[in-house]
């Protein structure tokens, strides 16, 4: 058959090229194993081998990624009340810091709720912080509480003699009242309840710190609730604006201060060229050897080790030791052309928490003539808290 | 003996290799078509990864799918291309096309085992470990507080298959993998592809199962598959079902907060999600940069320096548009950048694509090895031409 | 523009700290007010320049006054001096002769313009808008295609063809909502693959005539005086009369500094410092609404020093506010600030020509001189004698001719003469050709194809030497009359794209985006996959012959004839095939090596693809055989047809990560296409039920042993 069909291809002068097939060469037992073979591994690709009773696998992590609220409702999971994301939290403004008491939990903050936590780690307990614009009267507030707790309002004595608390560092109004709650997110009125609440007016804004939950719980807790109250602090961010910054200094005479620019913490005119400007970021910044690598190669210089850092001179600044970079050569930072014969200035002060650059390039005479200032604003620099 | 011989010799024939080819074609073209409409995820699953085709455009027309149509030419290949080809010196050059081709359809089955991908997100100064699936989810279940975290995970293709209902017995605590266990069981069920949890109210009443006065409403699936989000029915039983009965939640992909629940004085959570994979090193953006032709808003490139951290030891690297980072199995793209409406000053995010993929390089060796083939093939044929048509011209004059 | 509002609040800072403190008699400094100078909005340049912007200035007449009617015609040296000056446009560094010749082809729908019975150029049509405006808003040069735009705001068109050339004057009635319209269509839809054609033909009007008014009010700013000669301080400085444009105040611009110190102000009389300072004020709020207006202007001036950096950054061109800023802020631009002089004397000498041309000039030279530090000028000459050349054009002539001849010598078998000229003319045809996109490749420093206008043009520069080669072999003239056929088609049909790309671009060297940045894979996978087109249209170009023939019974007993066209084809596929699969893998491994995956099914991969499918299928079927000579030809031309979808369709089908652009007018070119392809297709086949002996006969003695 094979032969015949062969012969009538090669008459129409066809398969000069593939397909003729030699039957004594042809081994049809190895090529059948083959096939099964192949089905096989094409099959076993598709098929699925996991055990029906095992979880496909175990993943091991250090920290999940989930924000929790432990017995959360439906509500709270998939309401519009969402959970603050990290984008989001970078174009807020300032963060706070606290000490979080024993057994209290963090719950994920949202849009209003700058700090979110669970009083003795009670999921039928709610402690937050909120900052509202205005925010009304202290009277305003006080008679709407009394009303959640289904309590009279109190009288204008027993305002006068609240008592005061430590909070964002400033003296706050501390407010305790028990009764019925009605106020929760949870919608059912919780009997036999307290309601502590922290009120601080700061410039046109008020700050709130208002914890609620079952008197038995809030009761042992209260002390504990004062101290985290008090433990309440702003952080600092990585580029905070300039009005929240942690750093003061004295514009040396002859500077003057250029607009604000993103990132830096004050931009200044010391010559028809150069700039100096101070930058403070969170953490090392990078690290020092890798900011000292960039200033160099902006100015055409090769890289330095870790062991030429080290040997970098030194000066005093914010209470330790910040290294300066000195550099001259062709200035091109990201985008501009180069300028030859230009000179850069840097300081490095690595701080705990943060790393303060201070960064001076112009023509090298104008530099050079900002020398002296830039030893003035380097000693006025200090750090507010 | 006949059969088979009659068998393999169809299988290895040319006239199923031209079928084979003709219905791909088909099925590339009606799938370019539909993309338009029905979007890419969706028409690589109903055409190019499907047995069996059974309606174009809403007809219902019937045809191989792309999966299919692919063992099988696989399968003719192997048997007519190189196994049945007796090798001369006359068609070398077919036979090395033809293991080429081989070698490039073993890539692609390598890939579809045993490799993954997803992305990474990452602003400057943030780090990370792991990187996201695009498109498939997982129920991944942990006990809360503790540290380390173990994920117990179950992947969407197991509720997809078997009717949708997934069951998983209790796990007993073992040594290294998940020293506590889980001391209950779980059922995965009525799980939708796209859907949005909605209270239940007097404009809606589903006739799914309401927890809470939440219910999940099955949507059409969208073109854009970022835009599914699936939903399921989570059910857990205690195995001391004496004293503590079993619950129920609603899981959703886009859920503010997993399902959380208590079984024997420990809290655990419950969270559908797409699949996370871990990373052996993490990645940590230094700077991304990205830089515009000149007076117009078109990138010219962009590129993020990055440090590695593997251990204890760091390394910077500078990925950027066709020079990824590549290192123990895994290969790290410079895919995009956001926000897309960013406007000149605003903060920039770098996005990553991550792929695991074994086969990486053989599609260049079987490109190099196919076009070696063709280049014989077709020059050998070229010199024949060239030679009959000098002969036919002497004959002429 | 942000280094420019520095170092501007660098003057002008000091003009506000004097003025606040001045005006509240404190004496303390106030740095913190150098800021308020920056709070003036600047208008930033939009990418499409839709937005309404109601300041924009009128079309300034100059002080010569309505009179002018008519200029005298610029001479041949001018246009060529002007031409040669080099600009940053679109990312990249062209000559002026293209960014005019295309902002012409864009807004006027040719490279020609007949105004008063002379007929003008692209160059001498921009330089009337931007030198004469006054008389180039009456040019009939706005190309309205469709009537209906400006029927649709309100606009009666009765009087004109349906599609005809408007002058802006007479569109000026209509402008307001004609813009506002364009921004409704932007806003409603932002996705452009939502517009109807209506939507689509507004916002092109509206963008059109923007950047026909920015040609107008180029030297907007080179007319204007600054009030320099105000107040008697500022004549002390400047003279009785400054002149006009920055370089006015560049002459002066240490003294005026000096002036605008506080401690000169303060030692002015009490009387004058008022008057003084609302002249400084003055002063600044000219120069803020002009450097505004420059911004929008041409980017005429190159960095002056040299950039070194290992990042590989642009270098970005600069307009005429940026040089004044440099030179305010005391930066390097002694040679920029020459040329801006010479380009702001243009205005005033517009009507002496012998003036004229040594100041075009000098600027031309001085120009390519600063492009050179960044070895940018190089190209310039070389791509104005390439759009002089018009390479595409007479190698159009050049095939059309040889067809023709080919033609002649089908008719006259026996004569040589017309073979032979068939075969100069083609290969003339072929050289222009080839010089056109080899001098393109080196402009670009790009491998040839980059954009589907390039693939035009290279595909059919391929088809033509495969064919020409092919005929080499074959001498029947068959491949011959195809390839004259082929070039003048695809010459034909690049010039018709080049329009389009013109108004979707501006240019037909447009700069990549990111992932095409490379020249390695654009040489690989984008040359071969483009091979590949070529051979398969080819060879469906060669089985029309076979098949017309058998249907006309053309040669009927010549089945060597029949038997060689059948050779062709096959080998043309072949050929085909193998840069087809070779490209379609080396963009999947491009894609795997930039993306991390190898094949996304997206319709540009998938168009490739199916050729490779097809290409594969009909040797498959052939070798097996399944298909004979008729339907190897069939299906030639179905593959031809999968070529052209692969090529033009899959760009109309919006999605995926090859799509370029609009497409529009496309889609009735490729459905034509198809209706004529089909019925060959289906003509031949019933005509082989109908006469089946036709096709089989000398089929068994067909060799196709090829």
């Amino acid at each position: 058959m094979s032969e015949t069909r062969g012969k009538k291809r090669l008459n129409r002068g066809e398969s000069a090229v593939v397909g003729s097939v030699s039957p004594a060469r042809f081994k049809p037992i190895r090529h059948v194993l083959f096939l099964m073979t192949c089905c096989i591994a094409l099959g076993s690709c598709d098929g699925n081998s996991a055990n029906p009773d095992r979880y496909d696998d175990v993943r091991i992590v250090t920290k999940s990624s989930h924000p929790i609220h432990p017995g959360a409702s439906s509500d709270q999971r998939f309401g519009s009340n969402r959970p603050v994301r990290p984008a989001d939290e970078r174009q807020d403004g300032p963060q706070l810091a606290y000490t979080l008491p024993d057994g209290w939990i963090e719950v994920p903050l949202t849009t209003m709720r700058r700090i979110n936590v669970l009083v003795a780690g009670d999921s039928a307990t709610e402690c937050y912080l909120t900052v509202l614009p205005g925010g009304g009267s202290l009277r305003a507030n006080l008679d709407r509480w009394c009303q959640q707790m289904q309590q009279p309002p109190i009288s204008d004595e027993a305002l006068e003699e609240l008592t005061r608390t430590t909070l964002l560092g400033a003296e706050a109004v501390r407010f305790e009242i028990d009764g019925t709650f009605s106020g929760g997110i949870q919608g059912k009125p919780v009997k036999d309840a307290r309601m502590i609440a922290y009120v601080l007016p700061v410039g046109d804004t008020t700050v709130f710190l208002k914890a609620t939950g079952p008197r038995t719980v809030l009761q042992p807790e209260s002390e504990a609730l004062d101290q985290f109250a008090t433990s309440i602090h702003l952080k600092n961010r990585n580029a905070p604006p300039a009005s929240t910054s942690s750093l003061r200094w004295e514009v040396p005479s002859g500077w003057q201060v250029d607009s604000p620019r993103p990132m830096r913490e004050v931009t200044f005119i010391t010559g028809p060229e150069a700039r100096c400007w101070i930058t403070l970021l969170g953490g090392d910044g990078g690290g020092p050897l890798a900011n000292t690598n960039r200033w160099l190669s902006e100015m055409g210089q090769d890289p330095i080790s870790t062991t030429q850092l080290a040997e970098l001179p030194t000066t005093e600044c914010l209470g330790g030791e910040a290294t300066i970079i000195e550099s001259t050569g062709s200035y091109a930072s990201m985008g501009s052309t180069a300028q030859d014969g230009w000179a850069l200035i840097g300081l490095i002060r690595t701080l705990p928490d943060q790393t303060v650059f201070i960064k001076m390039v112009g023509p090298e005479a104008e530099v050079e003539a900002a020398r002296d200032s830039l030893t003035e604003l380097i000693s006025s620099l200090e750090v507010t808290r | 003996m006949k059969w088979s011989e009659k068998f393999l010799k169809t299988l290895g024939s040319q006239g199923l290799a031209a079928l084979m080819m003709l219905f791909l074609l088909i099925l590339t073209f009606l799938g370019t078509l539909e993309q338009a409409e029905t979007g890419l995820y969706q028409v690589q699953k109903k055409y190019f990864e499907s047995l069996l085709v059974t309606d174009v455009f809403g007809y219902p027309i019937y045809l191989p799918g792309g999966l299919l149509c692919m063992v099988i030419f696989s399968v003719n290949l192997l048997v007519g291309g190189i196994l049945r080809l007796r090798v001369s010196k006359r068609n070398l050059g077919i036979f090395i096309i033809h293991v080429g081709i081989a070698v490039m359809m073993a890539a692609g089955l390598v890939k579809l085992v045993a490799s993954n991908d997803g992305f990474l997100t990452l602003y400057e100064n943030q780090e990370s470990s792991e990187y996201v699936s695009h498109h498939q989810w997982e129920v991944v279940i942990f006990e809360i507080g503790k540290s380390p975290v173990f994920e117990y995970r179950v992947q969407q293709d197991r509720w997809k298959r078997a009717d949708g209902d997934v069951l998983l017995p209790a796990q007993p605590g073992s040594e290294q993998e998940n020293p506590m266990g889980l001391p209950f069981s779980i059922e995965i069920s009525g799980a939708l592809d796209n859907c949005r949890p909605l209270p239940a109210g007097p404009n809606w009443f589903p006739d799914s199962l309401k927890i809470e006065g939440w219910a999940l409403k099955k949507l059409a699936l969208d073109a854009e598959n970022e835009r599914n989000i699936p939903g399921l029915l989570l059910r857990m039983k205690p195995a001391d079902e004496e004293n503590h009965p079993a619950e129920e939640a609603l899981l959703w992909g886009a859920q503010n907060y997993p399902w959380t629940f208590e079984v024997e004085g420990r809290s655990f959570a419950a969270a559908l999600r797409k699949i996370r994979y871990s990373m052996p090193f993490s990645i940590r953006l230094d700077n991304f940069e990205k830089v515009d032709h000149p007076g117009i808003a078109t990138a010219k490139e962009y590129r993020s320096d990055v440090t590695q951290t593997t251990g204890n030891s760091n390394r910077q690297i500078r990925i950027e548009m066709n020079d990824p980072l590549r290192d123990q199995g895994l290969i790290l793209f410079q895919s995009s950048w956001g926000p897309s409406n960013a406007r000149p000053g605003d903060t920039l995010y770098s996005v990553f694509a991550v792929v695991r993929n074994p086969s990486d390089h053989w599609p260049l060796y079987s490109c190099i090895v196919i076009a070696v083939g063709m280049a014989i093939a077709f020059f050998q044929k070229f010199l024949k031409y060239g030679r009959q048509q000098a002969s036919r011209r002497i004959k002429d004059s | 523009m942000n280094i420019q509002i520095n170092a501007l609040s660098l003057f002008l800072g000091i003009v506000m700290a004097i003025t606040v403190p001045a005006a509240s008699l404190l004496g303390q400094d106030a740095p913190a007010d150098t800021t308020g100078s920056n709070d003036v909005t600047v208008p930033a340049p939009t990418e499409t320049g839709s937005e309404v912007d109601e300041s924009a200035p009128p079309v300034q007449d100059s002080p010569s006054g309505d009179s002018l009617s008519s200029r005298a015609p610029w001479t041949q040296e001018i246009t060529d001096a002007v031409g040669r000056w080099p600009l940053q446009h679109g990312g990249r560094v062209k000559p002026f002769d293209t960014f005019a010749g295309f902002t012409m082809l864009k807004i006027n729908g040719r490279r020609s313009l007949k105004v008063d019975g002379e007929k003008i150029g692209p160059v001498a049509w921009a330089m009337d808008c931007m030198l004469y405006p006054e008389l180039a808003q009456h040019y009939e040069c706005i190309l309205v295609s469709n009537a209906e735009i400006l029927t649709a705001i309100g606009f009666d068109t009765s009087e004109r063809k349906r599609s005809a050339r408007w002058s802006y004057s007479a569109l000026q009635p209509v402008l307001t909502p004609l813009f506002t319209s364009a921004q409704q269509v932007m806003e409603d839809k932002p996705e452009a693959s939502d517009w109807t054609l209506i939507d689509r033909q507004t916002v092109q009007l509206a963008q059109n005539i923007r950047s026909l008014e920015d040609l107008f009010h180029a030297f907007d700013t080179a007319r204007f005086p600054f009030a320099l000669s105000s107040v008697e301080e500022l004549t002390e400085i400047f003279g009785e009369s400054p002149g006009t444009g920055f370089s006015s105040i560049l002459t002066g611009v240490e003294a005026l500094e000096e002036l605008a110190k506080r401690e000169t102000l303060l030692a002015l009389p009490p009387d004058r410092q008022s008057v003084v300072i609302g002249a400084l004020e003055q002063l600044q709020e000219q120069l803020f609404r002009q450097m505004q207006i420059s911004d929008r202007g041409i980017a005429w001036f190159p960095p002056e020093q040299e950039i070194e950096s290992t990042e590989n950054l642009p270098t970005v061109w600069t307009t005429a506010s940026a040089v004044f800023d440099d030179a305010l802020a005391g930066k390097a631009s002694d040679l920029r600030v020459s040329v801006l002089k010479d380009l702001e004397s243009l205005p005033g000498v517009r009507d002496e020509r012998e003036l004229f041309l040594p100041g075009v000039v000098a600027i031309r030279d001085q120009l390519l001189a600063i492009a050179e530090i960044h070895g940018q000028n190089k190209r310039i000459s070389m791509e104005v004698s390439f759009y002089r050349m018009d390479y595409f054009y007479r190698a159009l002539i050049c095939f059309m001719l040889a067809f023709v001849v080919a033609s002649i010598s089908w008719l006259k078998p026996d004569s040589k003469l017309p073979v032979k000229s068939t075969w100069v003319l083609n290969f003339f045809g072929l050289a222009l050709l080839v010089t056109g996109v080899v001098i393109r490749c080196i402009i670009q420093g790009r491998p040839p194809v980059t954009t589907l206008y390039e693939t035009i043009l290279f595909i059919t520069a391929c088809c033509v030497i495969t064919a020409l080669v092919m005929e080499w072999y074959d001498r029947r003239q068959i491949a011959l009359t195809i390839a004259s056929f082929l070039g003048a088609l695809g010459c034909f049909l690049s010039m018709r794209y080049e329009l389009k790309e013109a108004v979707t671009a501006g240019d037909t060297m447009p700069s990549l985006v990111a992932v095409l940045d490379t020249n390695f894979w654009l040489s690989t996978h984008v040359t071969s996959v483009t091979l590949g087109y070529s051979a398969g249209l080819l060879a469906a170009a060669i089985a029309h012959i076979w098949l017309i023939g058998k249907l006309l019974g053309i040669r009927k007993n010549d089945p060597d004839f029949y038997r060689s066209i059948t050779r062709m084809v096959y080998g043309t596929i072949c050929f085909g095939l193998f840069f087809s699969i070779v490209g379609t893998i080396l963009g999947g491994i491009w894609a795997n090596y930039s993306w991390g995956r190898f094949w996304g099914w997206d319709p540009k991969e998938n168009g490739a693809l199916m050729i490779c499918l097809a290409e594969l299928m009909i040797l498959h079927a052939r070798m097996g055989g399944f298909i004979r000579e008729h339907g190897l030809h069939i299906l030639a031309v179905v593959n031809g047809m999968i070529v052209a979808f692969s090529w033009w369709g899959v760009n109309l089908l919006g999605v995926g990560l090859h799509s370029y652009g609009f497409t529009d007018g496309i889609l009735i070119t490729l459905l034509l296409f198809y209706a004529i392809e089909g019925g060959v297709v289906l003509v031949s086949l019933i005509h082989r039920f109908v006469n089946l002996k036709i096709y089989t006969s000398g089929g068994s003695a067909s060799s196709t042993s090829t």
